[in-house]
């Protein structure tokens, strides 16, 4: 059961089709790997399929049209995604910035700050558990009330990812997780991906390291120029000369 | 008709003015509140040169964008150089350039009091014009813009500094790549643009009365202008100016003549909100 | 010394009489610009609105509770109007529409005098208690009143501040794009935030005008928005208690300095100026050299980036 489909989507910078008809179908469950050279439009494809930026073509996620949807919409819908330059909130500590992220959150409303500010109170204890469990997950427990500005590279990357998770998504769109991540660290989030996808998580992962992605995917789609040049499973696609030469040829 | 003049008049003053400010919101990147006080500024200095010391008005003219750029680049040495160095966010910057509006336009007050000013210039007739009576000052204004305007348009296209201006406009970064000096760039965009100011300024006290909020007045038709015309177009804030001096006078035709700055408002609003990067496109 | 104290008590009362309003209508700047990072250069509007709406109503016949309350209700809903069409707008452009905006606002006032008496201002109007408080006491009972619901509204705002409500601010303040992505809804949020700062200035509105027993269109000049602006920028933006202090620390100044002019050589005039002068170049310094103010945290500086 495909939980993303993507039919010919198409965007324009003036000139520049960054993204030029491309189709791709997730299936819920499965991890997809995006690569491609740098400027193939694989960072456009994750900004129109999470509302960021706006192309045509139709997108439909989990049965609904989200093509014209604003992010926020799109979020709540249960896709959430990370930026490639971590963008933690650094004004806020690692815990407000946990705290920050589920949805419906009672406390959220103005209404509800004044009205039930029990049942507010007990959804922040609820949530503060929640935010506790995740940072163990990623084994970050001891940041809790640092304030995000004064985090490592690495360290902001987990942070993203750990709150994202804050919202129970069904589909999560990483951009570059591996990117200047130490050998440790990287091993680590590739363990997270898995482990979370062993629980039913759905992946969308653009990445350059390659040994990396065709680990965590179960299939890859390769873009460059802004289209889809090809797609199927990791053991195929490295053996494809024509992705190897775009790559080779493409980075040097 | 008597109003479609005054519009002119009005809009050259406006589109003069405006162009420093729209150089400089597109080169340093943030709204220069002060732009209208600078232009206060200049008239004041040429009242003082020409009331005061007796000055015929040319040369006080003269004096006026001497003292003006004197200080603007004086203000770009002190405040705007190191805190663009400290990286200060475009807010900053705006809220200093409030504190320095209210700096100038209470020190006019200060040295000069509240009331209303004139030059001291010999009153003329004016002449009659297709039903209308045009005063010399008016025309003194239009053809001394006409001249302003076709000398930046010589210095943009043909000077090495103009080319450098344009292309700073475009791309900072890829100015800066190119082996421009944006520092001198920059201190040369304030030395046209408040210098346009203070000419613009000057001639402005021709026609009304100078007061120390007269440049605040205009602040919100220059706005409005610059973003009619595009930031950073100085053609286009020509235009803007124009059309939006030509709006506000005509308007008096049928609102009551208060409500001239709300046209200003109006225009500039639906401006924004419908075609952001103006009628001229400038860039965003 | 009884008779200093005697002399001095009047004076004190009406530094702190003003100090509660500015206080008022600064914390609701606060809100706007501190905790949500909204440029609003037109604040004086809404207290314009919501003095004249309060005085109006009551002119009107009606009481005096349900014309605060219908000022400080339509205050918040032009609030409202003015949001919907500019909150998308970039920082710059709101500031410039804003600023027309409290313009234009001020030449309607000053025009439509079947609404407004134009320029001769409303007076006559009910102030609270007047017929029960005996009239050498009216200020101190005004200042204790004043000074009963500054501490309400403070409490009030810390806490929606600390509430989730307050948390989603933070980020939209910092990185609208985050907080979307996590599916916060930003343009509702910044309307909110517009809302209440607007309804609390129109509430300081209805007490500026209880003071004074006297509107009229010059009092509410853009630069009453800008000395709002230098109070929370002293008292530390995004710090409520800096801007009770930057309140009275400003409105004392300003009051202290009309004594000044007893030794410097000015004139009234000059020394208005001279005061707005100070001001300004405070503005200068503060910003350039202690943008946090005296209460702000660094770290949660919005203006830093």
């Amino acid at each position: 059961m495909d939980i993303l489909s993507v039919k010919d989507l198409e965007k324009h910078f003036g000139g520049v089709k960054a993204v030029d008809g491309c189709s791709i179908s997730i299936e819920a469950g499965t991890v997809m790997g995006l690569i491609g050279p740098n400027g193939a439009g694989k960072t456009t494809m994750f900004n129109l399929i999470s509302g960021f930026e706006r192309g045509i073509g139709e997108i439909v996620f989990k049965g609904i049209r989200t093509d014209n949807l604003s992010p926020f919409k799109i979020a709540r819908c249960g896709m959430v995604r990370t930026f490639q330059i971590p963008r933690a909130l650094t004004k806020m500590t690692v815990s407000e910035n946990l705290m920050l992220a589920p949805k419906t959150q009672l406390g959220e409303r103005i209404w509800d700050v004044w009205l039930r500010p029990k049942r507010v109170r007990e959804q922040e204890m609820q949530i503060r558990e929640k935010s506790r469990d995740i940072l163990e997950f990623f084994e970050i427990s001891h940041l809790e009330d640092e304030y995000a500005g004064a985090l490592s590279g690495g360290q902001k990357k987990l942070l993203e990812m750990a709150r994202a998770m804050m919202i129970d998504p069904s589909m999560m769109l990483l951009d570059e997780p591996f990117a200047g991540v130490n050998p440790t660290l990287a091993r680590k989030i590739s363990r997270y991906i898995c482990e979370l996808h062993e629980d039913g998580m759905t992946f969308l992962v653009i990445e350059h390291d390659i040994p990396a992605i065709t680990k965590i995917s179960d299939r890859i789609v390769v873009m460059n120029e802004g289209k889809v040049m090809a797609e199927g499973e990791p053991a195929e696609i490295k053996r494809r000369r024509d992705v190897l030469e775009v790559y080779i040829g493409g980075e040097g | 008709m008597q109003l479609v003049i005054n519009g002119l008049v009005i809009g050259s003053i406006i589109a003069i003015t405006a162009i420093g400010l729209s150089m400089i919101y597109k080169t340093l990147n943030f709204v220069n509140f002060a732009h209208g006080d600078f232009v206060a500024f200049a008239a004041y200095i040429a009242l003082f040169a020409n009331a005061s010391l007796g000055m015929h008005l040319a040369s006080a003219f003269l004096v006026a964008i001497l003292a003006t750029i004197v200080l603007g680049i004086f203000m770009e040495k002190v405040v705007w150089h190191p805190m663009r160095r400290k990286n200060a966010s475009r807010t900053t910057l705006i809220i200093i350039s409030i504190g320095l509006a209210l700096v100038l336009r209470n020190t006019l007050i200060f040295i000069w009091g509240g009331s209303t000013r004139n030059y001291n210039i010999p009153v003329r007739r004016g002449f009659e014009f297709f039903g209308a009576t045009i005063a010399p000052n008016q025309v003194l204004v239009i053809i001394s813009a006409f001249i302003l305007v076709f000398a930046l348009h010589c210095l943009l296209s043909r000077t090495k500094i103009g080319k450098s201006i344009r292309a700073l406009s475009d791309n900072i970064d890829l100015a800066r790549i190119s082996g421009i000096d944006v520092d001198r760039v920059i201190l040369w965009t304030w030395v046209i643009g408040l210098g346009l100011a203070a000419a613009g300024g000057v001639l402005y006290g021709l026609v009304t009365a100078i007061r120390p909020d007269m440049g605040w007045y205009l602040l919100l038709p220059m706005f409005a202008a610059v973003i009619l015309g595009g930031i950073g177009n100085p053609y286009g804030t020509i235009a803007g100016g124009i059309v939006i001096g030509l709006s506000q006078e005509l308007s008096t035709a049928i609102l009551p003549t208060e409500y001239k700055f709300a046209v200003s408002f109006v225009v500039m609003t639906l401006v924004l909100l419908l075609k952001p990067e103006g009628i001229f496109g400038g860039a965003k | 010394m009884i008779e200093y104290v005697d002399m001095l008590l009047p004076y004190i009362t009406t530094i702190l009489l003003i100090s509660s309003i500015y206080a008022i209508f600064s914390l609701g700047l606060n809100l706007e610009w501190g905790f949500t990072g909204l440029i609003n250069f037109g604040h004086v509007a809404f207290l314009a609105i919501g003095a004249y709406t309060t005085v109006m109503f009551n002119m009107s016949g009606f009481s005096l509770f349900v014309s605060v309350i219908a000022g400080i209700v339509l205050s918040g809903f032009f609030g409202l109007l003015l949001g919907i069409p500019t909150l998308r707008l970039r920082e710059d452009y709101l500031a410039i529409v804003t600023i027309g905006f409290s313009e234009v606002l001020r030449f309607i006032l000053l025009n439509e005098q079947w609404l407004t008496r134009g320029p001769f201002g409303i007076h006559g109007f009910d102030r609270p208690l007047q017929d029960v408080i005996p009239y050498q006491y009216y200020n101190t009972f005004l200042l204790i009143l004043y000074l009963m619901i500054l501490v309400i509204v403070y409490f009030a705002l810390e806490r929606l501040i600390r509430s989730p409500w307050g948390r989603v601010l933070k980020s939209i303040r910092e990185d609208e794009e985050v907080s979307s992505a996590l599916g916060k809804n930003v343009f509702w949020y910044r309307l909110q935030s517009l809302m209440i700062g607007s309804a609390i200035a129109g509430l300081a509105g209805a007490m500026l005008a209880f003071y004074i027993s006297y509107i009229d269109p010059n009092t509410f000049k853009p630069i009453e928005t800008f000395h709002a602006w230098i109070i929370i920028i002293l008292g530390g933006t995004a710090s409520n208690k800096g801007t009770i202090v930057g309140a009275l620390v400003f409105c004392t100044f300003l009051s202290v300095t009309q004594f000044t002019s007893r030794f410097l050589p000015f004139t009234a005039h000059q020394m208005g100026a001279f005061r707005m002068i100070v001001i300004g170049l405070l503005l200068i310094i503060l910003m350039m050299h202690k943008p946090e103010g005296i209460f702000g945290k660094k770290e949660e500086l919005a203006l830093s980036d």
